[in-house]
């Protein structure tokens, strides 16, 4: 498989927008001229843990009522899967018969597959503002509400399991760990000499140590990438943009991608959260947060270590800040205390001179 | 009631539950066939029961259908209590008879649960539940049920 590089993706983006842009304008869609989600760092984007095919996001409005719209296109077999597996956790989201709430997502507008391409066209939902730039106490409201609402569905018995797991998929205890197991591997063969790999061995050895702690919170319904530019906010109602993030799982997956997350975006209310949580819920469930907040920050380390080889120049620096800075978040976190506000701030300082204009521009309102 | 000197067994439903101080959680494997978690909970029940002066039975088909079975020897020393309003909702057949048999045979006590959480410390909200009513409810309701007993 060939490098991606900023260049191949150009070429492509290149080879395929035409034929993209040709396709949609059959199904009246008109691609606007500015494709913010193309640019930038989005070439180095590789899940590592999902599916992670090959995905094109584009934004663009329906000629018939002129309505904002985004378009996911799949090239290759991966991608195809990944959006059919979307559509079908989409889908499978309010049919759960052991769930008790319901959950948002944009309304499908157009799903077509073609020998070359699949897409799925959703609705655009224009929220009034970032979340990000919301009050805190708006923030920390829709944060709890979403990630209870996400824990009020539990497949407890073994019927349960037998419905969900085949569309959402699951992870427990060990699969955890066999995963933290590969990052250490992975940060071994491409950083021999770092100390991270250190750490992530002392991390791996903490859940290895751990698994009843993370199997007693085990199986419920989490959105695993649940960060701002994942979901938006419309009359107060919280839509989820990647359904196909949806997993029974360990309770606080959810939790700790968002507050390693917040660590960088807003300190206040990962503070806040992790409060409410000791001040509220059992001495258990906060050992679980801590443990999950371990495994993702050793996932996010490994996926910058893994970017390293296909970046160059100033991207380069920017990722192997990256990492160290990342690193510095999981040694703090495993003595269950938090990065400090200088690290944090010289990260960010560094951070916003090596980005590309493109990068900027890409960033602009994601969250 | 285990703060109050009483020994206090738990029987539930589950695999890895918190621990709360003093008080011994027995579990029956929440994920197992349903015949088979309704018997190893009718055995652990009964034998638990043979340990303790008064069995408190919170409702529930998964607690009430093992409450059934063992009415004959369970029955004098135990009280009934409608905490789960979700699970009474929509009963019917088998579900339904077998809690109206135990309302109509079991000393019942329904219960609002809202007045025995515990008050939510949130940072923009003020608690409507203080910690001194929280302490004050359950104690009245530990009374309740002592009275009852």
């Amino acid at each position: 498989m060939p490098k991606p590089t900023a260049v191949t993706w150009g070429e492509y983006i290149n080879q395929n927008l035409p034929s993209i842009t040709n396709l949609l304008n059959g199904e009246s869609i008109t691609l606007n001229n500015d494709q913010p989600h193309i640019k930038g760092e989005r070439f180095l984007m590789q899940a590592l843990t999902t599916l992670g095919g090959k995905k094109i996001i584009l934004i663009g409005h329906s000629q018939k009522d002129n309505r904002p719209v985004v378009i996911k296109v799949a090239t290759d077999t991966d991608g195809a899967n990944e959006i059919k597996h979307e559509r079908l956790c989409r889908d499978s989201l309010n049919k759960m018969d052991f769930a008790y709430d319901q959950y948002f997502y944009p309304k499908e507008l157009l799903f077509k597959e073609t020998k070359k391409f699949t897409i799925i066209v959703n609705e655009f939902i224009d929220q009034t503002g970032q979340f990000i730039d919301r009050d805190i106490e708006t923030q920390f409201e829709l944060i709890l509400n979403a990630l209870n609402n996400q824990a009020q569905a539990q497949a407890t018995t073994a019927k349960h399991l037998k419905s969900v797991i085949r569309t959402f998929g699951s992870r427990n205890s060990s699969d955890y760990i066999n995963l933290h197991k590969s990052f250490v591997e992975t940060c071994h063969k491409l950083l021999p000499d770092s100390k991270i790999q250190e750490t992530l061995q002392e991390s791996h050895k903490l859940l290895e140590a751990s698994k009843v702690k993370i199997d007693r919170y085990g199986y419920f319904l989490t959105h695993t990438d649940f960060v701002p530019h994942n979901f938006r906010i419309k009359d107060g109602v919280l839509y989820y943009l990647d359904s196909s993030s949806f997993r029974f799982a360990n309770k606080h997956e959810g939790w700790a991608r968002l507050l390693n997350f917040m660590t960088l975006y807003n300190r206040k209310l990962e503070r806040l959260l992790i409060e409410y949580v000791e001040n509220n819920y059992a001495v258990e469930e906060r050992e679980s947060l801590q443990l999950m907040r371990i495994h993702r920050l050793g996932e996010i380390i490994t996926y910058y270590v893994n970017t390293l080889k296909n970046s160059s120049g100033d991207l380069l620096t920017l990722n192997s800040l990256r990492v160290d800075f990342w690193h510095e978040v999981l040694k703090a976190e495993l003595k269950n205390q938090r990065v400090s506000q200088r690290i944090v701030d010289e990260y960010i300082y560094q951070r916003d001179q090596l980005r590309s204009v493109e990068e900027k521009q890409r960033q602009v309102g994601l969250h | 009631m285990s703060k109050t000197g009483h020994k206090v067994e738990v029987l539930t439903y589950g695999k890895f539950p918190e621990s709360v101080s003093g008080v011994v959680i027995n579990v029956v494997t929440q994920s197992l066939l349903i015949p088979i978690k309704l018997g190893v909970f009718i055995y652990k029940f009964f034998m638990s029961s043979l340990r303790q002066d008064l069995i408190i039975i919170n409702n529930g088909p998964t607690t009430e259908f093992p409450s059934l079975f063992l009415y004959p020897f369970i029955g004098g020393k135990s009280i009934f209590v409608l905490s789960d309003e979700k699970a009474t909702l929509g009963l019917k057949g088998v579900r339904k008879l077998t809690n109206s048999f135990l309302t109509k045979r079991l000393r019942t006590l329904e219960v609002n649960t809202d007045m025995y959480r515990k008050p939510e410390i949130h940072p923009f909200k003020n608690n409507i539940l203080t910690e001194e009513t929280f302490n004050r409810n359950w104690s009245q309701h530990q009374k309740e049920i002592l009275n009852y007993a």
